[in-house]
């Protein structure tokens, strides 16, 4: 007669424990935001909030997407010397 | 946009600390904590290369997969952030992290383990942007108000990059392709972003298989 | 005893034979100059340096070496007074986190709760040991009031220690979806703490525990029957044991001492890290530490086990330390005809000293 219970306990406890593991990290597959919140934890993402009072920028604002990226990426440019020196 | 990354140029950087002290003013960091720092090889003698070290902000983080009560997240920027209030200081991610990056200021006798502290980007944390409760636990939201990184953005040989990975690396390659193709090589690339796509630098570090 | 203790003294005239026939020591290094150890690794002595020099002479910007020294984990100048400061790459903790998220994780629950499932189907199976004889009434002293206090100590730091373990490794998976992240944390923030400071009282006790048991945890050659019949435990003969039976003695040497010796040195490790440890070595003693834990509190079910539910009357002796006379017998019956033979009073079945409790069963 074979012990069904204890085999049946024994698979299902190691179906639990297969979500012991690792979840995916890298982008696209991890980062999922939900009503202010990455990944459980609270947080606004940097384009929803503006620039600050003190901020010389103005050319975007609050909730901007295209327009805080387009900020960020003309400001990066600052980084590269070729493009000031020439 | 493209994930947000670091680059270190080994050919470029004089070993002045300027990201160090930027960093620390910006943030005005805890007693203890350098959350970048200039490591310098062969100091003094010829073949002298130095190295401004900070967070890479991980593809794969591995301190985010051993936080033991996950408080880290990353943002769609590819930013890897942390929740101060959920830290427990274990010292996982300390131990986790190749590029020592995360951070434990002591809390009491003993060496007993405060809250980590490590780069943030300049991203601050999971409390309201610009607020007194995010500056006091993470330091300034630079990249809400459109602005980069202060260590990167203040670095007088431009040998630290940060910001947008693919015009970090527009703006390398244009370099190592202006100075004959040479040092093309990545510190931590390798280990922090992957094997290279296309059109990204030489990672000097080979990535663990 | 007397094999063992011949046995031992064997063993020590072996190693004094042995250093013995070893060759004359070779002649002392000269006396390192009293400094402390250096902080950095010294640009003069990189045979790296050297070669990078002459490449980037010869190749500019080919900086091989220089990579080859970001990959050496060895300590390169640095202005930050950091413990490791100047190791620009550790690879260490990428091999850390693959033992300890896909192999520790895993294996080691499914361990534990295999132990779990095991004690709960034994139960199932075999329900409480009952005493086979009826209760005499006549009480004998088992354990000194010294004893249960280390037992207890040991017992309730361990508890301690295991369940705020537990939830630092497991509680991301078990309880962290049930209670969120916020009072999970909040949860793991007090364990963690608790798990820091009661952990070296743990390892004090141990040692104490270790002293104080050892001596009738000596193995003897009765024990060797008592594991060839399995202690009886299967098939419900009688096997007589010394004071502790082969279980017992088992569970004493290797949870007590190798897990619990090994569990507390690599927490001690972990537990201070301001004596500037190295992260390979905590990452280290992690997996020691982890490793010898789940294992130990494995092997503790079983300890529980037997201590509470498994065997009427065990758990009364080291609440109240004494036991019926019957328990003795039928338990520990070397034990029980070694303490009549000493013919103390109340252990020949003499008057009971009044401070001792009186056996509820008396009259059943």
């Amino acid at each position: 007669m074979i012990h069904w219970k204890p085999l049946v306990g024994a698979t299902l406890g190691m179906m639990v424990l297969a979500g012991c593991g690792e979840s995916p990290q890298q982008l696209g597959q991890a980062t999922t935001y939900k009503q202010g919140k990455y990944q459980g934890k609270p947080d606004s993402r940097p384009y929803e909030s503006g620039p600050s009072s003190y901020s010389q920028d103005k050319s975007w604002q609050a909730g901007d997407k295209t327009g805080w990226e387009k900020a960020v990426k003309t400001r990066q440019q600052a980084q590269n010397e070729y493009n000031r020196a020439e | 946009m493209a994930r947000m990354k670091f680059l270190c140029d080994a050919e470029r950087c004089i070993e002045c600390n300027g990201c160090v002290t930027a960093c620390k003013q910006e943030h005005e960091v805890p007693w203890g904590v350098n959350r970048r720092r200039v490591v310098t090889i062969n100091d003094g003698v010829p073949g002298e290369k130095s190295i401004s070290v900070a967070c890479m902000h991980c593809s794969d983080a591995p301190c985010m997969a051993v936080c033991p009560v996950d408080c880290f997240y990353k943002t769609d920027e590819g930013v890897v952030l942390h929740d101060k209030d959920l830290c427990i200081g274990c010292g996982y991610c300390f131990y986790a992290c190749p590029f020592g990056a995360p951070q434990f200021p002591q809390a009491g006798a003993f060496g007993l383990r405060g809250k980590m502290d490590k780069c943030t980007f300049c991203a601050g944390g999971p409390e309201k942007d610009h607020s007194a409760e995010e500056w006091q636990k993470y330091g300034r939201n630079r990249l809400a108000e459109g602005k980069l990184p202060a260590c990167a953005e203040m670095c007088s040989t431009k040998a630290l990059l940060g910001g947008d990975g693919d015009i970090v690396a527009d703006i390398y390659r244009t370099r190592v392709l202006k100075r004959g193709g040479k040092g093309s090589e990545a510190y931590g690339w390798g280990s922090a972003y992957g094997p290279p796509t296309g059109g990204a630098p030489a990672a000097a570090t080979a990535p663990k298989s | 005893m007397t094999a063992w203790l011949v046995a031992f003294a064997l063993t020590g005239f072996a190693g004094i034979a042995w250093s013995q026939s070893q060759p004359a020591a070779a002649p002392a290094p000269p006396a390192t100059p009293a400094k402390a150890a250096p902080q950095t690794f010294d640009s003069v002595l990189n045979p790296n340096a050297a070669e990078q020099a002459k490449r980037q002479q010869a190749q500019p910007g080919n900086n091989a070496p220089v990579w080859r020294d970001v990959r050496s984990e060895k300590p390169y100048y640095t202005t930050d007074r950091g413990v490791e400061a100047g190791v620009l790459i550790q690879s260490g903790g990428e091999t850390w986190r693959q033992r300890r998220n896909n192999q520790i994780i895993p294996i080691g629950g499914a361990l534990f709760l295999g132990a779990v499932g095991i004690g709960l189907l034994f139960y199932l199976w075999k329900g409480t040991m009952k005493l086979k004889e009826r209760p005499t009434g006549r009480l004998m002293p088992r354990f000194s009031g010294f004893e249960r206090s280390v037992h207890w100590t040991v017992a309730i730091t361990f508890s301690v220690l295991a369940i705020s373990g537990l939830v630092m490794l497991f509680g991301k998976y078990v309880l962290l979806p049930i209670f969120g992240h916020t009072l999970f944390a909040w949860l793991t923030i007090l364990l963690k703490n608790m798990h820091n400071f009661v952990g070296p009282v743990f390892a004090i006790a141990v040692v104490i525990m270790f002293f104080t048991f050892v001596r009738d945890n000596w193995p003897t050659v009765r024990d060797a029957i008592w594991f060839a019949k399995a202690g009886g435990l299967l098939s419900g003969e009688h096997v007589p044991s010394g004071r502790f039976n082969g279980g017992e003695k088992v569970w004493f040497w290797i949870g007590v001492l190798g897990f619990g010796v090994t569990a507390s040195a690599s927490g001690l490790v972990l537990d201070f890290p301001n004596f500037e440890q190295t992260r390979g070595l905590m990452q280290l003693a992690n997996v020691v530490h982890v490793v010898s834990t789940v294992l130990m509190m494995s092997m503790a079910l079983g300890h529980i086990y037997m201590g509470t539910v498994g065997v009427e009357g065990a758990f009364n002796a080291m609440k109240t330390g004494y036991v019926d006379e019957a328990w003795a017998k039928e338990h520990h019956e070397y034990w029980y005809n070694e303490v009549r033979n000493v013919a103390t009073p109340h252990a020949s079945g003499g008057p009971v000293p009044v401070a001792a409790p009186q056996n509820k069963e008396e009259g059943v």
